[in-house]
C-alpha cells in the first residue's frame, strides 16, 4: 500500500506529523511521529506508537489515540484542536488509501 | 552556580550536554550554566525532527556542515563557530516552573537580559524564542531526565544567516508558507548595527543568566564523570543509525 502522511500545525504551536507504512491489507507496519514539538517522556510516544503495528489502518480510533499519546508522553507545543485536526487528516488519508471506514472518534 | 565556557565538536557538545542532564538526574553533579562554540559550525536538528525535511542535505554535505541529531526537542539550527554561542541550562527540575511555558520563560530571560545588555531591545516569544523587532535572534529547546532538565539554545551574535538560511529546511506549514528563512531572522550585530564579538556575548550571557536565574556564577571544570559519560555517548552522537534515526 505505501506510504501516508497527515501533518497540522496552528499559529504559534509547534508542527506535528503522523507517517505510517501500510501494507496491501491496510495493516500498519510502522508508525512514526515527526515534528518539532517537545515530549516530557519521548520513550513513552515512541513506545505507544509501537502498539499500532499490526492494527488494521481503518479501525484505529485517531482522535482518541492521539490524544492519550500526547497525556502520556508530555507532549508539549500542540494544543487539543491540533490533535483533532490531525486525527481528522489522518482518518481522511487512511479512507483514501484504504476505502470508507476509518474512525475518528 | 557552576559555570563552564567551551568549545568542541558538536559531537563531543551535544554528549556532554546530555552527559550533565544525566549526571544532574542522579544528583552526581550541580546545577550549571555551560556556554560553547561548535568548531566546526554545525547543524543540530530536534529529537523528533526528519532529517531530509529539516536540513538542506545537499549544501552541508557540499560545504562539509556537521548534522547532529539532539536529544531534546524543537527545531533545526545552524551553530556558526564565528557568530554564534550556545548555551546549555542544566538545572534539577525543582528549581524551575513544571509548566513548559513558564519554564522556557524563565531561562530565556537569560537571553533577553543578555541582548538587552548589548544594546539591543529584544523580548521572549513563546514557546521557545527570544526575538527582537519582531525577528528570531534566539531559539531553544529542552529535554527531561529523571528529574533533571536541560534547556540549551542558541545566540546569535554575529551568524552568518546566508548560510543558515541555505543550510535549514522549514516545513512551509510551519511558516504559512513563508520562503525565506532569512527575513524571520536577526543577529545582534545587525541589530545595534556594529560587529559585536564573542567575548562580549559571553560576558553578556554570563550577566544576562546571573540576573535571570538570581545566582552567582563559580567558573568550574568538568567532573571526571561527566567527561567519561560525554566520551561513551559521542559515540552515538556520531552514528549515522542516530543522525537518521527519523530519515
Amino acid at each position: 500500500m505505501g506510504v501516508i502522511e497527515a501533518s497540522a500545525k496552528r499559529e504559534g504551536e509547534k508542527v506535528i506529523m503522523i507517517r505510517l507504512t501500510l501494507n496491501e491489507k491496510c495493516v500498519i507496519e510502522s508508525a512514526e511521529v515527526l515534528g518539532d514539538f517537545f515530549a516530557v517522556n519521548p520513550e513513552v510516544l515512541e513506545e505507544m506508537l509501537r502498539v499500532l503495528v499490526g492494527a488494521e489502518a481503518v479501525n484505529v480510533e485517531w482522535r482518541g489515540f492521539l490524544e492519550d499519546m500526547a497525556r502520556a508522553s508530555g507532549l508539549y507545543g500542540v494544543s487539543r484542536e491540533t490533535l483533532d485536526s490531525l486525527a481528522v487528516k489522518l482518518a481522511e488519508e487512511v479512507s483514501s488509501a484504504c476505502g470508507e471506514g476509518a474512525a475518528v472518534k | 552556580m557552576r559555570l563552564i565556557i567551551d568549545e568542541g565538536t558538536p559531537y563531543f557538545n551535544m554528549a556532554m550536554d546530555e552527559a550533565m542532564l544525566l549526571l544532574r538526574g542522579i544528583n552526581a553533579v550541580e546545577d550549571t550554566l555551560r556556554l560553547y562554540v561548535m568548531k566546526p559550525s554545525a547543524v543540530t536538528i530536534g529529537y523528533f525532527q526528519s532529517l531530509s525535511q529539516s536540513v538542506n542535505l545537499e549544501y552541508v554535505r557540499e560545504h562539509g556542515i556537521p548534522v547532529v541529531r539532539r536529544v531534546s526537542g524543537g527545531g533545526s539550527v545552524y551553530h556558526d563557530s564565528m557568530g554564534e554561542v550556545t548555551y546549555a541550562v542544566v538545572l534539577s527540575t525543582d528549581s524551575v516552573p513544571r509548566d513548559y511555558l513558564e519554564s522556557f520563560k524563565l531561562i530565556c530571560e537569560g537571553v533577553v537580559r543578555a541582548t538587552r545588555r548589548l544594546g539591543c531591545e529584544a523580548s521572549f516569544a513563546p514557546l521557545n524564542d527570544v526575538v527582537a523587532h519582531g525577528r528570531k535572534l534566539s531559539g531553544s529547546a529542552q529535554a527531561r531526565k529523571l528529574g533533571a532538565l536541560l534547556q540549551h539554545g542558541t545566540f546569535m551574535y554575529a551568524t552568518d544567516v546566508d548560510t543558515l538560511a541555505n543550510s535549514l529546511r522549514v516545513p512551509g506549514v510551519k511558516y504559512g508558507g513563508a520562503s525565506t528563512i532569512r527575513e524571520r531572522v536577526i543577529t545582534v550585530s545587525e541589530c545595534v548595527d556594529r560587529r559585536v564579538s564573542r567575548e562580549e556575548a559571553i560576558e553578556a550571557l554570563i550577566e544576562g543568566f546571573a540576573e535571570a536565574l538570581n545566582v552567582e556564577f563559580v567558573r568550574g571544570k568538568y567532573h571526571p564523570a561527566e567527561l567519561e559519560l560525554a566520551k561513551s555517548l559521542e559515540w552515538k552522537y556520531r552514528s549515522w543509525g542516530w543522525t537518521a534515526l527519523r530519515p
